[in-house]
């Protein structure tokens, strides 16, 4: 009996709490506080309407943690274990500036598709699907690549470390923006302040 | 923890806790006359009057007497009314100006539809020790647990767009929906909890959800002001204000030159 009524409140309060910490921290505006805003990074006006691919800066990435990569240095003279594994884990950290900025700039579009759709004058249902579809693909990929990270760090170097995934998610969406900005002329939002 | 339970006076803690809830509503009533928006949002004036009738209640009086098996009865259906005047309002003032994201409140009108049949439907046939007091009373219970479910979904996804897109709202009508979601989870979840214990813990569960319930009315007198009626609000800004400005005007100028371009 006993156990049956603490799990009931473990349920109940872990639903509750889960339910009110993930939305206050999107909430902190309603209690006066400042949240952490955006830097756009790399994603620029220009950059948006242009042919070139938003993600062409995150190129280099997919050849970071290459497997030829330490194939190559490992038959430099002079090149022992030791330096092999600084210069992994020095290129582990590169690699997360860059998932860093990519993200960042994945969020930026996402907002701006948002800023779209509410300033839009019809409903846009496409945009909330295509937003909602790509916004998962990134995270999954997210996840797998965190995943792949944490295996790298370990030793397990011959592990494929996929950023396909995560770019194309980004080009897709900033093509979604790039459309949608076309179609209707953007204003910024009111109530800026809380 | 088990020990500490045994230990702890159920109905002493029952009543500490009700006792604070009717306080804490009492409160928020107060702080809600002050509001200019008293009139557009009568709704919640009749809803606090209810909930604190309801609690005001069982300290007089036996929860298995007649006279408050007849209340139960009797008020139930209007709370459900005000429930669902205060879901309409609070989602035609959230959506009015934005027919761009309508289609995701008629998405969470459709996903509480659903989940008010999967509750009302879970609830008849997972039912244990339901029935005792008669057919009526298994009617409003499941009706009630139901419209709980299904509208506490609702409300917490409104809240959920309202934090993901860049909407500007009034300030107490954000925290109307915010404070307001979250009571009625609470309850939903005290309801749902009930029945899945048969009835068996509903002084504990009342007690805590009473406790949850008071934190959150006091919470909500907090945060409401007067001036918040006439404060518009962003509730998620993501990019700084600048910065957004300044992208959004780039990219119409270079819409407009692109626009030109075409037409030449």
């Amino acid at each position: 009996m006993s156990a049956v009524l603490i799990l009931l409140f473990t349920i109940t309060i872990v639903i509750f709490c889960s339910v009110v910490l993930v939305l206050s921290r999107r909430l902190l505006p309603l209690f006066g506080r400042d949240p952490k805003l955006l830097s756009p990074g790399s994603v620029t006006a220009a950059a948006l309407m242009s042919d070139e691919p938003l993600t062409a800066r995150y190129r280099p990435m997919e050849r970071l943690l290459r497997e030829s990569e330490w194939e190559y240095l490992q038959h430099q003279p002079g090149f022992s274990p030791a330096r092999l594994r600084t210069v992994k884990a020095e290129r582990r950290k590169l690699f997360r500036g860059y998932l860093g900025s990519l993200s960042n700039d994945f969020a930026v579009v996402c907002q701006l598709l948002r800023i779209v759709m509410v300033q839009s004058s019809v409903a846009r249902p496409d945009l909330a699907i295509a937003l909602g579809k790509f916004r998962l693909q990134y995270s999954v990929a997210l996840v797998k690549i965190e995943f792949r990270l944490m295996a790298h760090a370990m030793g397990i170097s011959s592990i494929q470390i996929d950023v396909s995934n995560l770019i194309r998610s980004l080009d897709e969406l900033g093509s979604q923006l790039r459309l949608a900005a076309t179609l209707s002329p953007l204003t910024p939002a009111a109530g800026y302040s809380a | 923890l088990a020990s500490t339970l045994s230990f702890f006076d159920v109905s002493q803690a029952f009543i500490f806790c009700t006792s604070l809830l009717i306080l804490s509503i009492a409160a928020v009533s107060g702080r809600f006359l002050l509001l200019s928006a008293r009139r557009t949002h009568w709704y919640f004036l009749g809803i606090f009057i209810l909930w604190a009738a309801a609690n005001l209640l069982p300290l007089f009086e036996s929860s298995s007497s007649k006279s408050y098996f007849w209340f139960y009865i009797g008020t139930t259906p209007v709370l459900w009314a005000l429930y669902l005047a205060a879901a309409f309002f609070l989602y035609r003032s959230v959506f009015a100006d934005y027919p761009g994201i309508a289609s995701m409140g008629k998405w969470a009108v459709l996903a509480a539809a659903v989940a008010i049949i999967a509750a009302g439907s879970a609830s008849l046939v997972f039912s244990r020790g339901l029935f005792s007091p008669g057919q009526l009373y298994t009617l409003v219970t499941t009706i009630d647990r139901s419209l709980l479910v299904g509208l506490s979904l609702f409300l917490v996804i409104l809240v959920s767009i309202m934090s993901c897109y860049p909407i500007a709202i009034g300030r107490n009508l954000a925290v109307h929906c915010v404070l307001f979601s979250a009571i009625l989870l609470v309850q939903a979840l005290q309801s749902v909890g009930d029945q899945w214990t048969s009835h068996r813990f509903t002084d504990i569960t009342n007690a805590v959800s009473s406790l949850f319930s008071a934190v959150l009315f006091l919470l909500w007198t907090r945060i409401l002001n007067p001036e918040g009626d006439l404060t518009i609000v962003r509730v998620r800004q993501r990019i700084d204000p600048d910065v957004e400005y300044r992208l959004l005007g780039q990219l119409n100028s270079i819409n407009g030159i692109l626009l030109r371009a075409g037409r030449k």
